[in-house]
């Protein structure tokens, strides 16, 4: 596009959060008609970036420019009135509500007291046209009824409606197909035709390279570079990415004698969610799920547990047929899952540390219907120990702790299950450093003394370091392994994760 | 950067704030002793207090009930008024064989709407609000339209008697001798439930002493009422920590329907006459007790123990307002202000907290 | 076939939506059968005119609804329009001088009444409205305490008897039939100041930007926020409507008999209940964002229909009570159940579904392998 007027521009913006700074005086500048793609693994800082120019913080510091002008970005609405427009990966729709209300709520046009139903009319085609979706939809079709795909397309065209001079669109497709990718691409290149600066949040290296001008890669709330796509390559993106380990931490002990097959599962299929997954867990192993955002990970580990349904297949647990019915039954016999949720369905906050993890052995301490807390005195003390969980009271208010404390604590719920087979998703999600690596520690010794653990994780490194193998995942199908043996590196994990064959040691 | 010593934030005020939630109904109780000291000085003596608490003894049998049911995070059952009435009905119908028949038909009656409304509440997740209410509903139109518009009185029955009601015809059609029964003596002891003063103290008073330490060992001490704590935090959470959120739910609303029934066969018998009426405006004054004691609407945290400080201070209340020659509505009046008074109050503070709101 | 698949949900979705319109015609034809009579002129105008009252509560309470919340208090709301009505005109009508200062004072004392109710269920619907979108308090919880309050008020302010408007002027031009000619005899002060208001009410929901944003309030919380939707006002304004259309019904109620009691609808049917029933049978969604008021007067009169058939059918007063329970735990059942089918396949990848049909052939086909039974815990984790 040539040389063409900088549309935003960022100096040494930061925004600290209680414990960490998850913006660190990051300066980087988007052109006006191009498509900016923000890289960097989880925990980046890229989100944060993007929250900080959607006007969801009041307190960042550093400056902003958008257009040549100096802008305060302390609300979503400041941010929209300078003309940044966000596509949130979780769209916010009203799905009673037709297309064209949606599209313009808040702003319906009117004709004296009443709703220029023809205009609105008018206008919701006008809108749909821009992303190629006039002839598809009728605008007065309720959401309800729309597929994913497009209505991710209307809330583009929603966002498009306030003229935004900025477009940032944040993993926008992980839910979709190919055909449905290459649909959207399309109308990003008409948007930037129109000299709209994007700004593309992905984690998909392919389409990083078929979609963007340039690359500004993050990494630990730091800029690394800037770079044009044209110069670099798959490697030094995911090297820029990766960079050297902060967390060190390398798992000397690969568990290679541990031989005994304990969990054996053949062709488990949720329909819709996952799809013929056959694999098997040798005990003191850590078998690691690798799969972008939508490939059905956390939704494998929820058919394991019995949080989901399964629909067909065959589970073998220590040598055990087992008929999935539901998760306490999957926990009696040995199966926990660590949710990647933890304020919705990990920790119900409002209750003490106490509560929380014994939870999950309610029955096992209880005799004759009642509940015996005193047995679970001794349980509470090891796993605060383990974890060196501070501070050490049971009886606080878990709301109180930090999210590192937090997370040990969901860890301790269910490690008091004393499971056989460990499912963990995304243990490590907003946890500080030192906490993340004790508990990286605490699960390679509990592999170490014979517990088998699933690692379902988007962070590479962590996975890379702990995992004795590494499973890829792909929408909805469990697509290769590949092993210590033959080696892996977050290089091949990404690429594998990616779709690219041939560097899997096993290949299904 | 980060320091796992900075955790200990907020928690010395956050006691301080857990005595209030705690304890503020007893401080309430304290003032409103006084405040009643002050108006009359008979206020004090056994007479006034027993009374205070038989006026509320029925109240206090509903209440522990319902609170299974907000501990749960429901926000209420508004079944409860006909489930006492449907509950007392079925007792009169089945005392005819004996006091204990109708007792236990009654419980088993209200343990059976119980499930319903646990099963589609914790089931399909619907508002328990409507559903509870859709329920009340339900029974009404049940005992009107089973009873013709009738009343059941414990001691009469004629052949016409045996043609209406939900049970009653079939009895009919099974004991042809059913006339014969001798009911004049059964029903003394049906309605004398309501009159008998075992040591002085109405045996009603008793038995909601005994619901309310029932209630108290069954949501914290046993298996299913620390189940039931997590489940009222959040359900999400209960379900994804292998607890069986649905029965646990279920049986939240089952006590709170078994204990409904309790009361609605001490109602009906205090009443002398089982009729669609008896029972209304409990749910109401059930909330209020529930949320004046210290109860959380949005569930898992509370204790039985405030649910009778609850009971006990609308007593006081309206003792004292009695004493003060101030008439039943204006009193009904006067305890709803002061409810939603609390209510703001208490869902202010708690937002204040950062916590969730009441 | 996916394509295929959505317009039919569509079409159901609509079918759906309009399902009330479908239920009105499958009563009228049934009772007709049913109940000789049903659709004579006699017959159809007081069913017409019981639906009155419930049709100018329901607005407020679909309202209300829409908006995502609940108000229970309109029970009582329809007494204190009742009620003071009647008793702010008869002080007034003392004021000003009574019987022999004629018309004069009566329309006066009228109108003053009338402002006084409309403006003390107004005020009293803000309370309301205030406590759930400032004081963040459940709807529930507000309402219900503010059910109990005012029928404490009310008995206060009668002292417990019924109340008389000492000047029948009124009544006679109120429930005067405009033409007296059958079917259109229906046509009175009272039923065109009902259809009025539904319609302007209707208009406001529909037609006005204002009604637009609510809906969007009521459907997704998130989204009308970063629409830029003030919601804390729309809150508080559904809550204002609800007590106002409540007071209205009272008093057009009151005025119409010349009377108003405590007690109204506290020993026949309960007034929240039919109300509660027509919103939902009427389309309103549970948990806010859809909604029409013209669909719940629809559902009013549906649901006085059946009451008089059963009437006309032999069936006493009672079997309307128990009917009426019946069907709003039947529609409260079949949405939830919908609703819950919905969340099973939440999250569900439509690029799976081809392959999904495909597997359930296969495994069908080897049924001996099949481990994972669906089973009512597990269904439930979905």
């Amino acid at each position: 596009m040539g040389e063409s007027a900088i549309a935003l521009q960022m100096n040494e913006v930061s925004k600290q959060f209680p414990g960490t700074l998850a913006v660190n005086k990051v300066s980087f500048e988007v052109k006006a008609g191009e498509v900016h793609a923000l890289m960097g693994e989880n925990g980046a800082g890229k989100s944060t970036l993007m929250k900080i120019l959607a006007g969801s913080f009041a307190d960042y510091s550093g400056e902003i420019i958008i257009g040549g002008k100096p802008v305060q970005l302390h609300t979503p609405h400041m941010a929209k009135e300078e003309g940044v427009g966000m596509v949130y990966q979780e769209l916010s729709i009203a799905y009673n509500r037709s297309v064209e209300e949606n599209m313009f709520a808040g702003k319906i046009p009117t004709k004296g007291l009443f709703v220029d139903q023809a205009a609105l009319r008018k206008q919701s085609l006008e809108s749909l046209a821009k992303v190629k979706l006039e002839d598809k939809i009728d605008p007065g079709t309720e959401m309800k009824n729309i597929s994913q795909h497009e209505s991710q397309l209307i809330e583009m065209a929603k966002v498009m409606n306030d003229n935004p001079k900025i477009l940032v669109m944040d993993e926008p497709t992980s839910a979709l197909s190919s055909e449905e990718v290459q649909m959207l691409f399309e109308i990003i290149r008409e948007i930037k035709k129109e000299g709209v600066a994007i700004v593309y949040i992905s984690h998909h290296l392919p389409e990083i390279f078929e979609i963007a001008d340039r690359v500004t890669v993050l990494r630990d709330g730091k800029k690394i570079d800037t770079c044009d796509i044209k110069d670099v390559d798959n490697e030094t993106l995911v090297e820029m990415m990766i960079g050297e380990k902060i967390d060190d931490f390398v798992r000397d002990c690969p568990g290679a004698d541990c031989n005994d097959v304990i969990l054996k599962v053949e062709n488990l299929t949720h329909y819709g969610f996952v799809h013929d997954v056959s694999f098997e867990l040798y005990s003191g192993e850590i078998l690691g799920v690798v799969g972008l955002a939508g490939s059905g990970r956390t939704e494998l580990g929820r058919c394991l547990s019995g949080a989901d349904r399964v629909d067909y297949g065959r589970l073998v647990l220590d040598d055990e047929e087992i008929t999935v019915k539901g998760m306490s039954q999957m926990l009696d016999k040995g199966v926990a899952y660590l949710s990647e949720n933890r304020k919705t369905e990990g920790l119900a906050l409002r209750l003490s540390n106490r509560n929380n993890i014994l939870s999950t052995i309610i029955g096992r301490l209880s005799q004759f219907f009642f509940f015996r807390p005193k047995k679970g005195d001794p349980i509470l003390k090891e796993l605060y120990e383990k974890l060196t969980i501070y501070p050490h009271d049971p009886e606080i208010t878990t709301s109180n702790l930090s999210g590192g404390n937090q997370q040990k604590i969901l860890l301790a719920k269910w490690l008091s299950t004393k499971p056989k087979v460990l499912i963990l998703d995304e243990p490590t999600r907003g946890v500080d450093v030192g906490a993340k690596k004790l508990i990286h520690e605490t699960i390679v010794k509990l592999a170490e003394e014979g517990l088998s653990v699933i690692l379902l994780s988007s962070d590479l490194p962590e996975l890379v370091a702990l995992s004795d193998r590494v499973a890829v995942m792909r929408q909805g199908h469990l697509i290769g392994d590949l092993t210590k043996e033959d080696g892996f590196d977050e290089n091949k994990v990404l690429l594998a994760a990616n779709g690219e064959r041939g560097v899997f040691s096993v290949e299904y | 950067m980060s320091n796992t010593k900075q955790d200990i934030r907020k928690t010395s005020h956050n006691s301080f704030t857990l005595i209030v939630n705690k304890f503020g109904v007893f401080f309430m109780i304290l003032v409103l002793s006084v405040v009643g000291v002050l108006v009359s000085p008979s206020f004090l003596s056994s007479t006034n207090l027993l009374n205070i608490l038989n006026a509320v003894s029925y109240l206090g049998i509903v209440a522990a009930g319902i609170a299974f049911v907000i501990f749960c995070g429901q926000y209420g059952d508004l079944s409860a008024p006909m489930t006492m009435a449907t509950t007392g009905v079925i007792c009169v119908e089945f005392m005819r064989y004996g006091l204990w028949y109708g007792i236990i038909a009654a419980v088993i009656a209200g343990a059976v709407i119980g499930m319903i409304n646990g099963f589609v509440i914790g089931k399909l997740r619907v508002n328990a609000i409507i559903w509870t209410l859709a329920m009340n509903f339900i029974l009404e139109g049940l005992v009107r339209w089973s009873y013709k518009g009738t009343q059941i009185y414990p001691d009469m029955a004629t052949e016409k008697t045996y043609t209406t009601g939900f049970f009653l015809p079939i009895m009919a059609k099974l004991d042809p001798n059913i006339m014969d029964i001798d009911l004049v003596s059964r029903a003394a002891a049906f309605n004398g439930l309501a009159t008998t003063y075992p040591l002085g103290v109405p045996l009603v008073l008793y038995v909601m002493f005994g619901v309310m330490i029932t209630g108290y060992i069954i949501m914290s001490k046993t298996t299913f009422g620390n189940q039931l704590k997590v489940v009222g935090s959040s359900y999400e959470v209960g379900k994804m920590s292998g607890i069986n959120a649905t029965r646990t739910v279920m049986m939240a609303f089952m006590m709170s329907s078994i204990f409904a029934s309790i009361a609605g066969v001490f109602m009906t018998s205090l009443n002398q006459v089982g009729a669609f009426y008896i029972g209304q405006g409990y749910d109401f004054q059930a909330v209020t007790a529930i949320i004046l004691g210290g109860m959380s609407l949005s569930g898992g945290r509370g204790s039985m123990i405030g649910v009778f400080g609850g009971v006990f201070t609308l007593g006081l209340i309206s003792n004292i307002l009695t004493l003060l020659g101030i008439g039943t509505f204006t009193q009904k009046m006067i305890t709803g202000a002061i409810f939603i008074t609390v209510v703001a109050v208490n869902a202010k503070s708690l937002r204040k907290l950062g916590r969730d709101y009441a | 076939m996916l394509k295929n698949e959505l317009d039919k949900d569509k079409l159901l979705g609509t079918l759906n939506h309009n399902r009330i319109y479908v239920f009105l015609v499958i009563v009228i034809i049934l009772m007709s059968i049913g109940a000789p009579g049903f659709m004579r002129s006699s017959n159809v105008i007081p069913l017409m005119k019981t639906s009155l009252l419930p049709i100018l509560v329901g607005i407020g309470f679909t309202f209300v609804m829409i908006g995502g919340n609940f108000d229970l208090s309109v029970g009582a709301m329809i007494n204190v329009g009742a009620l003071m009505v009647m008793g702010e005109f008869n002080r007034f009508y003392a004021i000003f001088g009574g019987e022999p200062a004629g018309a004069a004072a009566v329309f006066g004392a009228w109108t003053v009444a009338f402002l006084i109710a409309l403006a003390a269920g107004s005020f009293f619907g803000l309370i309301n409205g205030l406590l759930v979108a400032k004081g963040k308090v459940h709807s529930f919880i507000v309402t219900i305490g503010m059910l109990t309050t005012l029928s404490g008020f009310v008995y206060t302010y009668s002292k417990g008897n019924t109340i008389s408007a000492n000047s029948y002027a009124l009544v006679d031009i109120i429930e005067k039939p405009l033409l007296k000619l059958p079917y259109i005899e229906f046509f009175t002060m009272r039923s065109l100041i009902t259809i009025a208001v539904l319609v302007i009410f209707e208009i406001l929901l529909v037609k006005t930007s204002w009604g637009r944003g609510l809906f969007m309030v009521g459907s997704n919380k998130e989204a009308a926020w970063q629409a830029g939707i003030d919601m804390e006002r729309k809150i508080i304004w559904t809550f204002v409507i609800s007590g106002f259309t409540a007071a209205l019904g009272g008093i057009l109620f009151a005025t119409s008999m010349n009377a108003a009691v405590p007690n109204y609808g506290e020993r026949g049917i309960n007034p929240l209940m039919l109300v509660l029933a027509s919103t939902i049978i009427g389309g309103t969604v549970m948990t806010g964002g859809r909604g029409s008021v013209v669909k719940t007067a629809v559902a009013v009169i549906t649901i006085q229909a059946i009451f008089n058939g059963l009437i006309g059918m032999g069936l006493g007063f009672d079997s309307q009570v128990l009917s009426a329970g019946v069907l709003l735990g039947a529609v409260v059942l079949y949405e939830a159940y919908v609703l819950y089918k919905e969340s099973l396949r939440k999250g569900e990848r439509p690029a799976l579904l081809p392959e999904a049909e495909k597997l359930k052939v296969n495994h069908r086909g080897s049924k001996s392998k099949v481990s994972g039974e669906q089973s009512p815990e597990a269904a439930q984790g979905a």
